[in-house]
This record gives structure tokens, sequence and C-alpha cells, in this order.
């Protein structure tokens, strides 16, 4: 009597189900996680940016917190706003965590300045991007980075909204990510405000809760209908950030994004990433069984020493 | 040195001596001013400034600065229905109000009165720099740093203003060479 043998058709067959039950289950999981609202007691700091002055003092107290290298120019120097050769504005690099920018708006009697820095975002693109789990989502709020782990493919960096992480490409023996980390180790841990908070000579930045900051936001922006556009930046978009803003004019014109989803990152690669390890694993086995099945015959004639052919 | 300490003790002389003087009448005016504060809420990187209050009184009404406390009456109109026909407050000084340290939670609830209201109050750095700032920008008077600031040794360190070139720890490569130079020309501000 005849083994009952798989045949290929029931192969295919059964396959094509796996699939197809593997990617329903795969939707279903996602429908099922909803945004997160982020850590309830997570901190925050609320950034007026009709406040700030660009005095430059909150990359000088940056500095001097994480012990990054001397400046060429000192923080009073103010031609560092002028945009490069290529109308380019600085942005942070392995030397700074944080820069002022200074922007032009069409009206504006006189110049307005943002400081730019990790937003710390609730569901950040650079953990969801990172194979190896260099990030960290703190429940204080902060997003922070082991260079212990991190193999240096620079992924964040691409998958960041805000551009922030930089790479320290000039030393070659350490090379690492270099980005703004809330001071986590050194206050943020003790509920202590960031350097640059409680530098800020005008208060444009203000440390607290961040449900906390949403109130105060709110109540400036109502109390100021003509100081202020009526929305918060950073308290939805790309699910909501720890850094929040307030402005006078829109915030395009101070060079924040304003196209970005109001749904994490996450969202809108969470179906393909959810492939990535279907793929990974099962394609090799299922490509690998459908060759071996093809050339079973050839094999079984190859290896059978009773064979008719023989070389 | 003498000099801040007379002034202190003056000051302190007169604080003791006005609520005699006013005898609580309802509002102070510019006469009741004090003639020079000390504001060293930043005094690790700059010396203390000397503020001309006096001169500064007889320049803008009291509350432009002090709010509702002096009894001079209250601009802000959502403010006005509390603190519209009050006498001048038991303290009128920055510092009884505006914390030091803002971030403390202790701080952030107001030490007076209703938190529906009164929840972002500014620290003391904070509120000096808005008021000041603001109207100096306002009145075109100076408004650059060090126009009232003189940096101290600490500050010029803290600025990298000849702070030594040696490498700071924890770094050993030499600062990025794409940092721009200051030699560009400067926008007109």
């Amino acid at each position: 009597m005849m083994k009952p043998q798989i045949s290929r058709r029931h192969l295919l067959k059964g396959s094509l189900a796996t699939s197809i039950f593997a990617t329903l289950l795969g939707r279903r999981s996602s429908q099922a996680a909803q945004p997160l609202a982020g850590y309830p007691e997570s901190m925050g700091v609320l950034v007026d940016l009709t406040r700030c002055i660009g005095c430059r003092t909150c990359e000088a107290a940056c500095n001097r917190e994480q012990h990054l290298p001397q400046p060429e120019n000192d923080f009073t120097d103010r031609s560092i706003f002028e945009p490069d050769e290529h109308g380019l504005q600085r942005r942070t690099d392995a030397t700074c965590y944080t820069v002022v920018k200074q922007y032009h708006p069409p009206g504006s009697a006189h110049p307005l300045y943002r400081k730019v820095q990790c937003n710390h975002c609730n569901e950040p693109a650079c953990l969801t991007s990172c194979f190896v789990q260099a990030y960290t989502k703190t429940p204080e709020g902060a997003v922070i980075y082991d260079p212990e782990v991190c193999v240096g493919c620079r992924t964040c960096m691409v998958a960041c909204p805000f551009s922030i992480p930089a790479f320290r490409y000039a030393s070659a023996w350490q090379p690492r990510i270099m980005k703004c980390v809330f001071c986590y180790d050194t206050r943020l841990k003790k509920r202590l405000p960031p350097a640059c908070v409680e530098a800020c000579p005008q208060e444009a930045l203000t440390f607290g809760r961040r449900t906390d900051l949403l109130t105060i936001a709110r109540q400036r922006v109502r109390r100021h209908p003509q100081r202020y556009i009526d929305h918060i930046y950073g308290e939805h978009e790309v699910g909501g950030t720890a850094w929040l803003y307030l402005s006078g004019v829109d915030f395009h014109q101070v060079g924040l994004d304003t196209s970005l989803p109001r749904e994490p990152i996450l969202a809108q690669v969470k179906d393909f990433l959810a492939i990535v390890p279907m793929v990974l694993t099962i394609w090799p086995a299922l490509f690998a069984g459908f060759h071996l099945l093809a050339n079973r015959k050839e094999h079984r004639a190859k290896t059978d020493p009773s064979g008719p052919e023989k070389e | 040195m003498d000099k801040s300490i007379v002034s202190t003790s003056l000051m302190a002389l007169f604080w003791f001596l006005c609520p005699l003087a006013v005898s609580k009448v309802g509002a102070m005016d510019a006469s009741d001013a004090s003639e020079v504060i000390e504001l060293a809420t930043l005094s690790h990187l700059y010396a203390p400034v000397r503020f001309d209050h006096l001169a500064h009184s007889e320049l803008v009404d009291c509350s432009r600065c002090h709010h509702h406390s002096t009894g001079t009456g209250q601009e802000d109109s959502r403010c006005q229905r509390c603190h519209g026909q009050e006498e001048e407050a038991d303290t009128v000084a920055c510092g009884d109000c505006h914390a030091p340290a803002p971030w403390q939670d202790t701080a952030r609830s107001s030490p007076i009165g209703n938190p529906r209201y009164h929840i972002d109050i500014p620290g003391l750095t904070g509120a000096y720099h808005l008021s000041c700032l603001n109207c100096h920008l306002e009145f075109d008077a100076p408004s650059d740093c060090q126009d009232c600031h003189a940096l101290t040794e600490e500050g010029a360190s803290f600025l990298a203003i000849d702070r030594p070139t040696a490498a700071v720890p924890g770094q050993t490569e030499p600062p990025q060479a794409t940092r721009r130079r200051k030699s560009q020309p400067e926008r007109p501000q």
C-alpha cells in the first residue's frame, strides 16, 4: 500500500491558506493596537516661541551639561544664525544636541527664534526603526539611547520626522548617535528640568508634567488669542511629543513640519514591518521546500546507486 | 561692597517703616518706590544688576510690573474681576510670588489662591526678563544681554568666551570643522 504523500498541490494549497490566515491575523492585531496616550506621569517642556529672544543660553547650558566639545565661536556669537552657502541653517550635529535657529516670517517686525532639539515623541520613530533596541522611551518622558548596543546603521536618522539624531562620524573608535537625551541621567530621573530649561532667562521653556503643560498652553492661547495661533504643536503630531510648542505665526514659518500625520510614524509602517519577520522566517523554508520538491526526482536519481543512469 | 550694604540696609529700613508711614490707606505711588534694588538671581553667571527702581517708577505705572499688589489698579481685564478694587498688598516684592525654581511642584500650583487662574506663574528670572526686556524692546531701551548684565568669570566660561581650549573630559576629538566662522556678515537686527 502506498504511503500517503503530500502532493505538490496539497502543499501549495496549505501554504496559501497559511499565508491568508497569517495576513488576517496580522490585520486583526494591528487594528486592536490603539494609539497610546503616552506615560501618564511623563514630563515635557512647553516652548513658547513668542518669548524666545535667541540668546543661545540654552545651547551653552546643554554644551556644559552634556560635556560636548568646545564650540569654535562663543555662545554670544549671533553670526551663526546666518544661513551657509547652501542657504541652510545649522542643525543638530555631533557637537551640539540643540541649536537655536532664526526665522524671518513675512510681516513680522523682528526675527523669530526656535530652539531645535529632540522632541521626545510618545511613540518615537527612531525607537521603532531600531532593530537592536538602542532607544528607550522612559516613563519620565525621555527618549534615551544606548551606544553599547547600537550597530551604527543610522536608520533612526532616516526615521526621525524632525531630523534630530546625528552621527559622530569624526570619531573612528567611538562612533555613535549623538542626540538630546532630555538630560535624563543627570536631571530628569530626579524630576529636575533639563539644563536648557533651567538656563532660559525668558522662561520660553517651561518644564512640567505634559498634561499640566497642555493646560497651561491652552490657558495662554485663551488669554492671548491675538498673540498665539490656536494650535499646540506636538500635542498630536506623530502621536504626540513631550516637547510642545506655542507660536504667534504659522508653525511652518518657524521651520516646524506641519504636514506630519497625527498618528505615530509607527502606524504608517506597522503593517509592513509585521510582514518582515514572516518573510524572513517563512519564505526561505517555503521556497527551499519548493526547490527540493521540484528537484526531487533528479536528487533521488543522483543519490540512488541502483538508478539506471550513472556517470 | 559698602554701597550695597548701605543700600540694602536702607531698603530694609524703608520696607520696615513703609507700612507705618503709608498706614494702609490704599494705593502706592512713585514716592513709595525704593531707590535701587539689586537683582541677583543669575549671580553665578552675571554680576548683580543694580535696578534703578525709582527712575523706572517714574516712567511707568506701578501696576505695569506689580500687577495688582500696589493697589494702583489692574490693567488686565481678566484680573480685574478679582483684583480690580484691591488695596495695596502686604507684600509687593517680585520674589514673594515668583519662585526662583518654578518647576518645583509646590511652585507650579499657585502660592496665592485660586489654582484655576494662577497655574502659569513664571519663575523669578522669567518674570524679570519678561517684564523688563519686553518693555525695553517696546521703548527702544538697551536690550542686549550685556547692556544690563556684566559677565562674571564663571559666566564667560559658561558662554565659552575665553574658555580654555583643553579638551572637555569624555571627548577626544577636536570640534567639528564645519562650524561657521565669525567673519560672516551680521544681519541687521
